[in-house]
This record gives structure tokens, C-alpha cells and sequence, in this order.
């Protein structure tokens, strides 16, 4: 096996989550993440403003936000790692940061700093025990998950002499060793190439599939927005957008047009109509919006009365990328804005 | 389960570094260097001569000062410097030859009067005179002859020679004119066992003899164990253990390493002390290999199997303990192995200053009244009474060691008893005037004291903190 490929994650199929010690959250009557009015305040500075969400159980949500928005702190507390100030949070139905909901917990930060003194199997092997995890099970998830992640061959030598991608899939080994009900993943596809991302993306959703709740924070967009079912928007310790991603990212009443090689749109003529025409992707799609009551189908006829050729006609959905930056360019400026105040996408 | 997977990291840790190879080396290089010293017994005629010679050191050709001090209130005598040789010794019973201590003895002792007299001796006469002047030779050693008598020399020499028994002592007729020679018989010594008697210790399975004073066994083990094990050698092993364990909080406690731990379903606080443990059980382990090396060296070779070495193993660990506490509180509070380091090593330069100087200037004057008023003083006392006891540690532990191998090296037979019984007692007398003003109790107490606040801190901080 090639030691610097990162590409090794398959989905193979996994003990499903033990979730029996929490009944409440076994019969669905509570969320297994749930966060009411959390402020954290370090000194003058608050870090959360009243921030309030829910995570349901075997849903994939992705946190989003810009450096210092409060993603990491939000996770840091629900883990126990930092304390709230004020606010509740509850996890798998009692307070995040007891040692019974840790046990359950499973979790890949965003820096993690592995002890390279270890080898894979002797770090698992280590965590292991730390969740109390019996012998057996704990010798037989680790070659489980070692295997998933591909990190077989690799087991036995130091960490100090992995990559990056293997040390984040052995990252998400350690996450899922002891088969959590619940498991944050901080950055998840940092350092992995495309394919070894395709096969992270592919583990998650095997996990979903296995009733485990995922809890995502991540910059790639692309990524998040390939496997999460909601997502919600931090800016600047403030919930700002939250929603399931197929309703954040519908956005009625626009359209791109694409006509034959060598045809010329005749933009004045549409906009003549009454519609809003833009150039989209180096002149050869044009992006029409639709006003109240407007259709596109005058904008057909025209094109096929002036006897041009449409060759492309899609009504456009909004990206999760298009969804942030307008989000966070159209909240309140500040010390985590982007400089260059680039114009939010439509 | 914890616990122990806890301090299988720290081995991990442990093992990943260096200087822990660089110091289970020096263990085992020391251990080796200890049990490859071996211990001759020196023969009887070097006991002898050190014996009657001012100092050990001293050729055998020397002025003998009981012989002097005899001389020199007869004004015939006086200032005459006599110098005292062995001649012709001889072993005259028929036991082993490597137990010099159970022989019979015969031998000649010359007492000679140099040539020169007056000038190489260490005595004039009055007014700076030279005795010699204006007599001849047959004069002086007549003289001589006159006060060194039989009698004189046999009880000068049971008293120097002690280990001797049955010293007599007979005149020899003139064979030389500058000479006066007296036969000496002995029946057995004193001694009973090698530990007792006079050894010279030699490195390297006796390829290097070590140039010392004559010494005992049980006075060179004494000196082994004190000075170059208890003092140097456990200072050292302290402050490389200082060195080696002060990155094990502050890798445990850095960004991304502490988060993976702090979420696992373990508290805090248990956490820190396990970690703790973890540091101390490799000093506790490294000291075990150390002196259970040293303890079996020295017991093979010479069959004093001390128990105070062992004992040391957990009061080496214990002094470990006071420092590695306020390594743990520096490293909980700035995540540095750096500030760790030399925080600790701050400490152990202030105690150590502490104790040495409690050791050789304070409790010496502890009974001037005056001086004991002087604000400095009180201060004094102020800053010791609150500070871990380190160095008392120390004393405390040489004394053990002393009183160890005292207990080791006295004769046990029955027909000895009484002697050894107000030995003992000089022995004790000697030890608690030594090390008066130390005790274990009060040391351990403080020491614990400080230790318990220094971890109490750590652990206040690690579990109120956010990371």
C-alpha cells in the first residue's frame, strides 16, 4: 500500500450505534442535540449570543461560519471541553458534558494533534480504554475500523510518520471506535484528496444510514452540502440561517439560457420584455429573473421567433457557497469579514 | 482500567524519549559500576603501619607521636624525632589466608634515629636546639631505650593497634647503632568478620585501586552509599527525572491532544492525577532499577545487603515528587515544558540552598542564644518551616544509611556484647547529635503539605479551564 495515498475510506457496514441507554432518545422524543439561548463569554468578549438549535437524531448538520464566528466554541461546549455561561445544552437528553453522554460521543477536531509516539492501532487501542471499552470488542472494532479508514497496513508504525490524510482518516477511526450515537466531526476532509473525500462522504452517509448523528463543521461548502441534511449559518456568535438544505438552497424565478454556437442573445430585446438579463459563465449562458407573475415561456417564444437555437434551459437553484456568502456578506460587517467586500451572489 | 491505560501512554511517551534511554543507561551503567568495584582486604602489616602512623596516608616511615609525646618531657629525650619501621612480619597460626583478621602475629618494631635529627624532624629542642647536639649516638638511643620500655610500647600499642589482641612486647638486643628493636606478638583480632576490617576497594573487577585512606568495609559502603549515591547520584537521577517528565502535562494539555482526552467519559481531575502517577511511577521505576542494582552489587560483593538503600527507592521518589508537583502546576497553568523545567529546577536551587545552608550554619549556632534573636534568623526559620523539606530528606536518609550499616558491620558475638552494646550507644549519641533537629515526621509532613497545595492548585486549574 502506498503510504502517502489518502484514498482508502470504504463504507463497509458497522455495529449500529448503542443508543439503549438513552430511552427518551431511543423513542424519538427528544433531539439529540438541542442548545437553548447559549452565550459564552470569555472576559469582555462574547463568543455566542443566545445561540438556540436542535440536532435530530440520525440527521447529518452541518455548522457553518466564518473564522470566529463561534463554531468551535459551540462544539467545545456541548462537548464539556469549555463551560457555557449562560443557556442551556442538552445532549441525548441530559447535560452536554457528563461522562454518560461523553461515553456515547464520538469526536475529530479540527487540530487535532495525535501523540506520534503512538501507532494507529496502540492510539485506538488507547481511547479505547479510555471509554471503557472491553477487551474484545475494543481488539475487534479497532481492526474494523482501521480497516475502513485503510489504515491496516500502516497499524504498527509510528504516527509521527503519516500524512496528513492519514492521520485524518485515522481521525475519523478514533471518532467511531466505540461506536457512537453521536459524533462531531470538526473539518472532516481537511488534508484528504477529492477521492478520499468521495469515500469519507460515502462512510457518513453509511453511518446515517445506521441511525448515527453526525454533526459536521466544515469550510467546504460543496462537501456539506452533498451530505447534510440541515445546516445552520453562525456569524459573529449569532445563529443567522438555519434549514434543511433543499429548502436554504431553492430559489425560485431564475433561469439560465444557453443558445447554438455562434449565436448572439439579443440581451436589449429580452430586457425589453421586462426581465432582469445577466451574463453568466464567460458569455455563453445568460441568467434571467423572473419579476412577480413573470414567465419564462415569453422569453422561448422570442428566442425561437428571432429563429434562434436554445440549447440550454435550466431554472437555477442557489448553491450552499451562493447561500453563505450572501448570508454572511448581508449580516452586520464585521472582524471576521472577508476584506474586498466581495458583491453576494443572487 | 483508566489508570492503567493511562500510564501505558506515559510508558509510550516515556519510551519515545531519548534521554529515558540515556537514563536506564546510566542506571544500569552505575548499578555495574558498583558491582564491579571489588573490595581486597588489605593485609594485616598495612593495618599495622597506617595504624601506627599519624595519618594513614603517611609513608610508614614516620614520627610516631605517642612515641614522641613519651620522649619529649624527659630532657634528654626531648625533640628527639623517632621514627617507627616494621620489620620481619609473620603470620604464625595456620588459618585461611584471605581472613587476615583471625591470625596470630609476630613482628620487629625498629625505632630509628635519623641522622639528620633536628632537621627532617618535626620537633627541636629548646630554643630551636638540636637535641643530638653534643651526644653521641649511644647517649640518645640509650635514652631512648630508657623511656620506650616494654611495658610503654605494649600499652601504646594495645591502644593504637585495637584490633590486636594479646599484644606482647619484648626488648630486642642493639643490632644497630641508631636503632632500638622490640619483638611483637599478638593472639587473633578483634575483628570477626571482613566487614569490620581494613579493604581497599579496587574498580573495574579490581584492575584500578582507588588511592583512599584506609577504611573498613562498612566505612567505604558508608561512603558509597552517603556521598556518591545518596548525594550525588540521587541528586542527579532527580534532575534528569525533572527533565525527562516535564513535557508529559504539557504535550497531554496542548491544543488538539487535550480535546481528544477531555472528551472521553473520565473526570478531570482523575485524569490530571493519573497523568501524575504516570510521571512519578517512571522516576519510582528508574530509582527501583538503579538501587535494586546498587543494593545487589554491593550486597553480593560484600555481603552487607543494606535495607536503606531500598528504603531510598521511596524517598527518592518522594523528593521526585515535591518538584514534579510544581512542574505539573507550571505546565496546568502555561502548557509550557520549558517554564516547567525551569520552575522545578528553581525550586531545587532554592531548597537546595536552604538545606545546605540549615546544615552548616544555622544549626550549628541553634544554641547562641544571641544569635538566635537576630531578625535574619527568625526569617530564617520562617521560610525553612513552610518549604518542603529536600535536603532534611537528605540527612535524614544518610543517617539511615549510617545507622544501617553500623547495625551491619558490629561484631555479634556473644563474648563482645557489653562493648558493642556502649558502641552502639556512642554511635546513637553520635548520629542524633549529628543530625539533631531533623526528623522524619515533620519533614514528610510539610513536604506533603506542599505537595498536596501544588496538586490541588494544578487540578483547581485543569478542571475550572476552557480549552
Amino acid at each position: 500500500m502506498d503510504p502517502s495515498h489518502d484514498s482508502h475510506i470504504s463504507a463497509d457496514p458497522r455495529p449500529a450505534p448503542r443508543s439503549d441507554r438513552f430511552p427518551a432518545l431511543q423513542a424519538g422524543r427528544h433531539p439529540v442535540v438541542e442548545v437553548r439561548d447559549l452565550v459564552k463569554e470569555y472576559g469582555k468578549i462574547r463568543a455566542l449570543k443566545g445561540v438556540s438549535l436542535s440536532v435530530q437524531r440520525g440527521e447529518i448538520f452541518g455548522l457553518l461560519g466564518q473564522n470566529g464566528a463561534g463554531k468551535t466554541t459551540m462544539i467545545k461546549i456541548l462537548l464539556g471541553i469549555a463551560r457555557l455561561t449562560s443557556g442551556e445544552a442538552e445532549m441525548l437528553g441530559e447535560p452536554c458534558g457528563t461522562a454518560r453522554v461523553r461515553k456515547q460521543i464520538g469526536y475529530l477536531p479540527e487540530d487535532h494533534r495525535f501523540p506520534d509516539y503512538h501507532s494507529a492501532n496502540s492510539l485506538l487501542d488507547f481511547y479505547g480504554s479510555l471509554v471503557e471499552m472491553p477487551r474484545a470488542l475494543k481488539q475487534k472494532r479497532i481492526e474494523e475500523c482501521l480497516k475502513i479508514v485503510g489504515l491496516t497496513d500502516r497499524q504498527h508504525y509510528k504516527i509521527r510518520t503519516y500524512s496528513k490524510g492519514m492521520k485524518q482518516r485515522l481521525g475519523i477511526a478514533q471518532a467511531m471506535l466505540h461506536s457512537p450515537g453521536l459524533i462531531f466531526l470538526d473539518e472532516p476532509t481537511d488534508g484528504v484528496d477529492p477521492v478520499g473525500r468521495r469515500e469519507i462522504r460515502d462512510l457518513l452517509m453509511e453511518m446515517k444510514s445506521q441511525g448515527t448523528t453526525i454533526f459536521v463543521n466544515s469550510h467546504l461548502l460543496g462537501e456539506v452540502e452533498l451530505i447534510c441534511d440541515r445546516v445552520a449559518i453562525l456569524q459573529r456568535g449569532e445563529l443567522i440561517r438555519e434549514g434543511d438544505i433543499k429548502s436554504l438552497t431553492e430559489k425560485r424565478g431564475y433561469y439560465l439560457v444557453g443558445l447554438a454556437p455562434n449565436q448572439t442573445f439579443p440581451e436589449a430585446e429580452v430586457a425589453a420584455l421586462g426581465y432582469e438579463v445577466r451574463a453568466a459563465a464567460n458569455r455563453e449562458r445568460w441568467e434571467i429573473s423572473l419579476r412577480e407573475g413573470q414567465s419564462i415561456d415569453p422569453v422561448v417564444d422570442f428566442l425561437r421567433s428571432r429563429q434562434l437555437s436554445l440549447r440550454h434551459l435550466s431554472e437555477k437553484r442557489q448553491s450552499l457557497e451562493d447561500l453563505f456568502l450572501q448570508t454572511v456578506d448581508a449580516a452586520e460587517p464585521g472582524v471576521d469579514r472577508r476584506p474586498g467586500g466581495r458583491q453576494p451572489a443572487r | 482500567m483508566k489508570f492503567l491505560a493511562i500510564l501505558k501512554d506515559s510508558l509510550r511517551e516515556t519510551l519515545d524519549v531519548k534521554l529515558f534511554y540515556a537514563m536506564v543507561l546510566l542506571s544500569l551503567l552505575v548499578s555495574l559500576f558498583v558491582a564491579s568495584v571489588v573490595y581486597k582486604p588489605q593485609p594485616i602489616d598495612e593495618q599495622i603501619k597506617g595504624s601506627l602512623t599519624f595519618s594513614p596516608l603517611r609513608p610508614t616511615e614516620n614520627v610516631n607521636f605517642d612515641i614522641l609525646m613519651r620522649l619529649a618531657p624527659n630532657p634528654e629525650t626531648q625533640g628527639i624525632p623517632v621514627m617507627v619501621q616494621m620489620e620481619d612480619l609473620q603470620r604464625t597460626d595456620q588459618g585461611p589466608a584471605n581472613q587476615p583478621w583471625v591470625g596470630n602475629y609476630d613482628f620487629t618494631l625498629v625505632l630509628k634515629i635519623p641522622h639528620e635529627t633536628g632537621q627532617r624532624g618535626p620537633r627541636m629542642g629548646p630554643q630551636g636546639r638540636n637535641p643530638l647536639e653534643g651526644k653521641n649516638e649511644a647517649e640518645v638511643l640509650a635514652a631512648v631505650r630508657k623511656e620506650i620500655t616494654s611495658d610503654f610500647l605494649e600499652e601504646t600499642l594495645s591502644r593504637r593497634l585495637s584490633f590486636l589482641k594479646g599484644v606482647k612486647v619484648k626488648t630486642l638486643p642493639a643490632t644497630e647503632k641508631d636503632q632500638v628493636d622490640y619483638r611483637v606478638s599478638s593472639e587473633g583480632t578483634t575483628i570477626t568478620t571482613a566487614k569490620a576490617w581494613f579493604h581497599q576497594p579496587a574498580l573495574f573487577f579490581g584492575l584500578v585501586d582507588v588511592p583512599i585512606p584506609l577504611m573498613t568495609l562498612g566505612d567505604i559502603v558508608t561512603f558509597l552509599g552517603d556521598y556518591v549515591i545518596g548525594g550525588f547520584g540521587a541528586m542527579v537521577t532527580i534532575l534528569l527525572s525533572i527533565v525527562m517528565t516535564a513535557s508529559f502535562l504539557p504535550n497531554m494539555l496542548s491544543k488538539g491532544s487535550v480535546d481528544l482526552l477531555l472528551v472521553k467519559p473520565i473526570n478531570r481531575v482523575s485524569l490530571f492525577v493519573y497523568k501524575f502517577l504516570g510521571g512519578l511511577t517512571f522516576m519510582f521505576l528508574n530509582t527501583v532499577v538503579i538501587m535494586v542494582g546498587i543494593w545487589l552489587g554491593i550486597g553480593v560483593r560484600t555481603g552487607l545487603w543494606v535495607d536503606a538503600f531500598l528504603v531510598c527507592i521511596l524517598v527518592y521518589t518522594f523528593q521526585f515528587m515535591i518538584f514534579y508537583s510544581v512542574s505539573a502546576v507550571t505546565a496546568v497553568f502555561t502548557r509550557s515544558a520549558i517554564v516547567a523545567i525551569l520552575a522545578s529546577f528553581t525550586l531545587w536551587i532554592v531548597l537546595f540552598a536552604v538545606g545546605w545552608t540549615h546544615w552548616i550554619f544555622v544549626e550549628a549556632q541553634r544554641d547562641n542564644t544571641e544569635y538566635s534573636r537576630k531578625w535574619g534568623f527568625v526569617l530564617y526559620d520562617g521560610v525553612k518551616a513552610v518549604l518542603p523539606r529536600y535536603k532534611d530528606l537528605d540527612w535524614l536518609t544518610s543517617r539511615m544509611i549510617r545507622h544501617d550499616l553500623f547495625q551491619l558491620t558490629r561484631s555479634t558475638e556473644e563474648k563482645n556484647k557489653a562493648q558493642e552494646e556502649e558502641n552502639t550507644r556512642r554511635f546513637n549519641e553520635s548520629l542524633d547529635k549529628t543530625y539533631k533537629g531533623y526528623n522524619w515526621t515533620s519533614s514528610l509532613a510539610v513536604s506533603s503539605v506542599f505537595i498536596a497545595l501544588m496538586l490541588g492548585l494544578a487540578c483547581w486549574r485543569f478542571s475550572t479551564r476552557d480549552y
